[in-house]
């Protein structure tokens, strides 16, 4: 019986999958039906204005009977897996974790429907599939992650309810320029001095048993902080201070040996630095810079470690025992999986080293195949496009610089994580947003999602 | 009684005379009220048009616009709703498909297309204009409609800012229009009274239609669409009066910051339109990243994967052996020199012809070898489809997986295994024309079905035996005289081979190392082909001091010394390293074969296969195809080049070279072969005390062969005295089939 509910759900979950990341594609187009000019000079303007509503009221119905549809895709794929779980260990405890989740699932949506009419359904949806296929995984690897990742979640989850609001009704955020500047600088060069090393890098504080990583949160606090200093910039003198400030922060993370992080904070100040001046120079000037620093890193003696991982990106094949070891192993488990997977519960992905974090991807594929793989980077991608979309919709220069570095911010992790599996690029030591175990990751990939929501609400309240 | 009627008639036309006049002066007030109020705003919108001709959906413009509203247009509102009501009863009334909203007061239009229409049609609803007047007062209400759709993703911003253009387009037009169109207008009386009239009948008409089409309404199973329908028309009444306040409010203070605002809306937009542009660029260069990514993910499962996992340090080929039977590896004559059996209730992997193919085939435990590890994955591969597979899955049986074809000549394996005896050594037997690898064997060689139980032996590394190793591709080994045949092509290309003469005296003094020819022997006079075929060591020795190190190296280098080659198995890769400062001495023993230079059985086998195809080494292979459980193809290899060593005319003269070494030299225990053998011997001294390992290397039938060998015994002394009969045995069992 299990085996057959295992290869049924190697050929059913990627349909499921991908009908669901068709949705969320799909939901983009979805626009009122449009009067045509001949309609629209028959009738009168006020019939007009009402066939129109209608119209619009007409695409809201299907955007919601498509959004209902992800929901129900979230529930099946929830229960087919711990069914198989279950089957496997026959341990009540699983069916618990199962049942407690989709619980989870249910009244978080319902929760934040009532309490936020007006949240970008698509972002949540996206959020709690990404979060549910994290659940599976984490739960076929190693229960005890499993129950903390699920508390995490659900503390997070609650405690962030309420940033959409204050993101919506508190309106000074963008004055606090320096303070964002000062904790989010402090909270990394705390780190430098009280950091344990972890996996390479030096950048995890051990508090009683749990592990942070404290840049998962500077992220957010450094974006808040750019923000609010190139909108009030005025001229070049002040963006080279600006610039410096950030500077600093990559320089403090690079000495972390964080380079994940690292990377993502230079990218994603050019990138806000290009759109709050709109001066395509400044993304000339960055990848310069980036491939000068990238060539000095390469090169200079203190940075050997940055050596090793280009090489064993370049050719991990002759360094299988040494330094190509995880990415061998990892496009192993990729290769092996195929495009369905050997089935959940099925691979061996005790080989793969970091598997519950960094290499999540790779046991995914692993199982459950590279089709389901393939639809997460495009979930992920969806998630982009979303938040540049509302990017896009809001005024105010604050808010929207928050939204394009938050997002800049989001997309290069999902970027750098499966590229770094994949051998598509050097690895880099980031986690799979809402995938990947890991409290701090996943908290603040919550903040992120949830103040785009909350800009959303206030766009939508203005 | 007919005066009467012509009374009531005069006093009808009267009456009706007054009501035209009134409604004329009606129209007329209301002419006047709207030229005010027009004058009015057109005053302010032409100081907001070049803000409005900005393409962009402002909300903050929109709000702008309020500013210019007019105190009287709030109350013209309130004053309008009723009569507004009116209007849309009459309006209904000419729509048969739409869906009745009676109490649809507050749905205002900003298009000011329409009301041009209206103007021009002279559609009978005389209070349209005013409806107009209102409609365009509270376009805000509207913008704000938009902007709390329930539940509506973010249009897409270019539609809104087209629209808002068009609208703020014909804002200005229609202001034209309409001034021109008041002042233009007639009434016509006639046609007003006929529908005034009309009025009457049609609102009793029009209030049973009402009715039937309620009825239909509710009929229809979208009745909470109604119902949600007309709460979205309250809030929007509501969101109108609100508006309206609001409008108020910004009427009082729009005097101060006026300025300032136009100032800081034409910023924003302007702000606003490259800032989107800017992310549009971000956008889509971040999707092209994604999109490369996905193919190369793509790229990498269908195609490169292949190769990679068949790497020892995968383990999953376990995985698959749970549910599918790993396939056979056969001979090619179809002989199972590998399968997997069931014994004792388990399954294991069987060698039926043990250690002969131990180092080819390859093993199975303690880490696969050979073709078990370079097809691993093909073996427990199965073609079996999905259903089969889950009807096994179900019955508990397992698949078969798909088998290995080897290009292994099984009769002649056996000779050279047999041949080789006790000693140490290796041969190499390759097809020079395609490639494929027909006989290769390594001794001393061990049973690999009984791995696991002499592991400890086998893996010891102080046993000299070291049977683990597959000598022919791995064993590094000095070439002795086979390496005559490197230098003699070396001469050829750098001095003119033909003229060369040597006079033999036996032994030979290259800067004070005394080198001897075998067993002192002195050769007398020698040309090229004599030198070769006695392989006279002063010959070659002066040789190599004429071509010179550079030269010696360039050469080395186009025959694959240093370099890896295209085999898919594991080797050892020659090496030949002559400094440019090389004295004399260490010139005439390497162009003997000796001094630093490394090569193995295999890259030996490699050269004369590419001297007898006519300078071209073809890729060597061992899998000739890959069959499914019922025998039949999948997949043949295809032959392929590796690479030309040498030119056509280059192999001939040393096939002629090669030849003579037979017929007239140091091999001829071959001559009486069936075919013509072509060949050099070899003696390679490995230690001080003179012990040499024996080689030979050839091909046959010399004119056309069909195949090449390389034959080494360790410690065997001279060429011929062990590694030549291996060869003729081998020869002889091959052409006598």
């Amino acid at each position: 019986m299990l085996d057959i509910m295992i290869i049924f759900a190697k050929y059913f979950t990627p349909i499921l999958v991908l009908i669901y990341t068709y949705i969320s594609f799909m939901v983009f187009g979805v626009k009122p039906k449009q009067l045509s000019e001949l309609t629209k000079s028959k009738i009168s303007p006020l019939e007009r204005k009402k066939r129109e509503r209608m119209n619009e009221i007409v695409s809201e119905r299907k955007k919601n009977r498509m959004f209902a549809m992800q929901y129900l895709i979230v529930y099946i794929f929830h229960c087919l897996y711990f069914y198989i779980l279950f089957l496997r260990d026959g341990s009540y405890a699983t069916i618990l974790l199962g049942i407690f989740e989709l619980l989870f699932l249910v009244i978080s949506t319902q929760i934040y429907n009532i309490v936020y009419e007006k949240i970008s359904r698509l972002l949540f949806n996206n959020m709690i599939m990404l979060m549910d296929i994290g659940f599976v995984i984490i739960a076929r690897l190693n229960y005890d992650m499993a129950i903390k990742q699920f508390i995490i979640i659900v503390v997070g989850t609650t405690l962030c309810l309420l940033i959409p609001l204050i993101i919506d009704k508190f309106n000074t955020i963008d004055k606090y320029d320096k303070i964002y500047a000062a904790v989010g600088l402090g909270m990394l060069v705390c780190v430098l001095f009280l950091a344990s090393e972890k996996f390479g890098a030096k950048n995890w504080i051990t508090i009683n048993n749990t592990s942070i990583q404290p840049s998962e949160f500077v992220k957010i606090i450094f974006v808040f902080c750019m923000a609010s200093m190139l909108t009030k910039a005025k001229n070049l003198k002040e963006l080279i201070g600006i610039s410096l400030l950030a500077a600093a922060h990559v320089i403090i993370l690079v000495v972390e040996k964080d380079l994940g992080a690292a990377l993502l904070f230079f990218i994603t100040y050019f990138v806000m630095l290009y759109i709050s001046q709109k001066n395509g120079l400044y993304m000339i000037l960055g990848s310069v810079m980036g491939i000068l620093a990238a060539f000095l890193a390469y090169n200079v003696p203190q940075f050997g470690h940055v050596r090793t991982r280009v090489i064993a990106w370049l050719d991990p094949w002759s360094n299988i025992d040494g330094a190509g070891y995880q990415v061998a192993q990892s496009l192993f488990a990729i290769g092996t999986g195929s495009w369905f997977g050997l089935g959940l519960t099925k691979g061996m992905p005790s080989k793969i080293p970091v598997r519950e974090s960094d290499f999540i991807f790779s046991v995914i594929c692993e199982e459950m195949g590279v089709i389901i793989g393939i639809m997460i980077i495009l979930i992920c991608l969806s998630n982009y496009i979303m938040f540049i979309n509302i990017a896009m919709q809001i005024k105010d220069a604050f808010y929207k610089l928050i939204a394009i570095g938050l997002s800049t911010m989001y997309i290069f992790q999902v970027l750098l994580t499966i590229g770094g599996v994949t051998k598509f690029i050097p690895s880099t030591g980031v986690t799979l947003p809402f995938v990947s175990y890991g409290g701090s990751s996943i908290i603040s990939t919550l903040i992120i999602f949830n103040v785009v929501q909350g800009l959303y609400v206030r766009k939508a309240s203005s | 009684m007919n005066n009467e009627n012509k009374d009531i008639n005069n006093e009808n036309k009267d009456i009706n005379d007054e009501n035209v006049s009134i409604n004329k002066e009606n129209i007329d007030m209301n002419n006047k009220i709207e030229v005010q109020e027009i004058n009015d705003e057109n005053e302010s919108i032409e100081k907001e048009v070049p803000e409005t001709k900005v393409d962009d959906v402002s909300v903050s413009s929109e709000l702008d616009d309020l500013e210019v509203v007019d105190v009287s247009a709030v109350n013209v509102i309130n004053e309008m709703k009723a009569e507004v009501e009116n209007a849309d009863r009459e309006v209904n009334n000419e729509e048969v498909e739409s869906q009745n909203m009676d109490n649809d007061v507050t749905e205002v239009n900003a298009e000011a297309e329409t009301v041009e229409n209206e103007v021009n049609d002279k559609e009978p609803e005389s209070l349209n204009l005013e409806d107009e007047m209102a409609e365009v007062k509270v376009e805000t209400g509207n913008a704000e409609n938009k902007v709390n759709d329930e539940e509506a993703e973010p249009q897409n911003i270019e539609n809104d800012a087209t629209e808002d253009g068009d609208e703020s387009k014909n804002i200005g037009t229609k202001e034209d229009i309409d001034l021109d169109n008041i002042k233009i207008e007639e009434i016509d009386l006639d046609a007003v009274r006929k529908e005034l009239e009309e009025e009457k009948y049609d609102k009793q008409k029009l209030e049973r239609e009402l009715e039937v089409l309620e009825k239909n309404i509710l009929k229809q199973s979208d009745i909470f669409e109604t119902d949600i329908i007309l709460d979205a028309i309250l809030k929007e009444e509501n969101l109108i009066s609100q508006t309206a306040m609001l409008n108020q409010k910004k009427i009082n203070e729009a005097a101060d910051s006026n300025e300032l605002k136009v100032n800081n809306g034409i910023k924003l937009n302007k702000k606003k339109k490259t800032h989107n542009k800017a992310m549009s660029k971000v956008l889509v260069a971040v999707t092209s990243v994604f999109m490369a990514l996905i193919i190369y993910i793509i790229y990498f499962v269908m195609i490169d994967s292949q190769s990679k996992l068949n790497n020892e340090y995968n383990e999953r080929s376990l995985l698959l052996e749970e549910t599918v039977v790993r396939g056979n590896i056969y001979s090619s004559d179809n002989r199972i020199l590998a399968q997997t059996i069931e014994e004792d209730g388990e399954w294991i992997r069987n060698y039926p012809y043990g250690s002969m193919f131990a180092h080819t085939v390859g093993r199975y435990e303690k880490g696969k070898t050979g073709i078990e590890l370079g097809s691993d994955f093909s073996l427990v591969t199965t073609k079996d489809s999905v259903l089969d597979k889950i009807l096994n899955d179900i019955n508990d049986e397992k698949s078969m997986g798909n088998s290995i074809v080897t290009t292994l000549d099984f009769d002649l394996q056996k000779i050279a295994y047999d041949a080789l005896g006790n000693k140490k050594g290796a041969v190499v037997a390759i097809e020079p024309k395609t490639g494929k690898i027909i006989a290769m064997v390594s001794k001393p060689s061990y049973d690999p079905n009984f791995v696991t139980k002499n592991w400890s032996v086998l893996s010891n590394t102080d046993n000299t035996r070291n049977s683990l190793i597959n000598r022919a591709t791995s064993g590094l080994y000095p070439p002795g005289s086979t390496f005559k045949i490197v230098t003699v092509l070396a001469y050829m290309r750098n001095q003119s081979a033909g003229t060369y003469s040597y006079q033999c005296k036996g032994t030979h003094n290259f800067n004070g190392f005394n080198m001897q020819c075998y067993d002192k022997k002195v050769h007398g006079p020698l040309d090229i082909v004599s030198a070769f075929a006695n392989s006279c060591n002063g010959a070659f020795g002066n040789m190599g001091t004429i071509i010179g190190a550079k030269n010696m190296n360039k050469i080395a280098k186009d025959l694959m010394f240093n370099k890896e080659l295209d085999f898919d198995y594991g080797y050892s890769i020659s090496k030949f390293d002559l400094g440019a400062s090389a004295d004399e001495t260490l010139l005439a023993q390497t162009a003997i074969g000796q001094g630093d230079t490394r090569i193995t059985p295999f890259q030996n086998a490699l050269l004369v296969s590419g001297i007898a195809n006519g300078g071209d080494v073809m890729k060597p292979y061992m899998v000739d195809k890959l069959v499914d459980g019922d025998g039949r193809a999948i997949e043949i290899t295809k032959q392929k080049k590796m690479k030309s060593i040498m030119s056509n005319k280059e192999a001939t003269f040393l096939k002629e070279l090669m030849r003579n070494v037979v017929d007239n030299g140091t091999a001829m225990g071959l001559k009486d072969l069936d075919v013509e053998v072509a060949g050099k011997t070899g003696s390679a001294e490995y230690n001080d005390e003179g012990d040499s390992h024996s080689w030979f290397v050839g091909f046959a039938p010399a004119d056309n062969p069909s195949i090449a060998v390389s034959i080494i015994v360790e410690n065997g002394g001279t060429g011929s005295e062990s590694a030549v009969p291996i060869a003729g045995r081998m020869i002889n069992g091959y052409f006598n089939k």
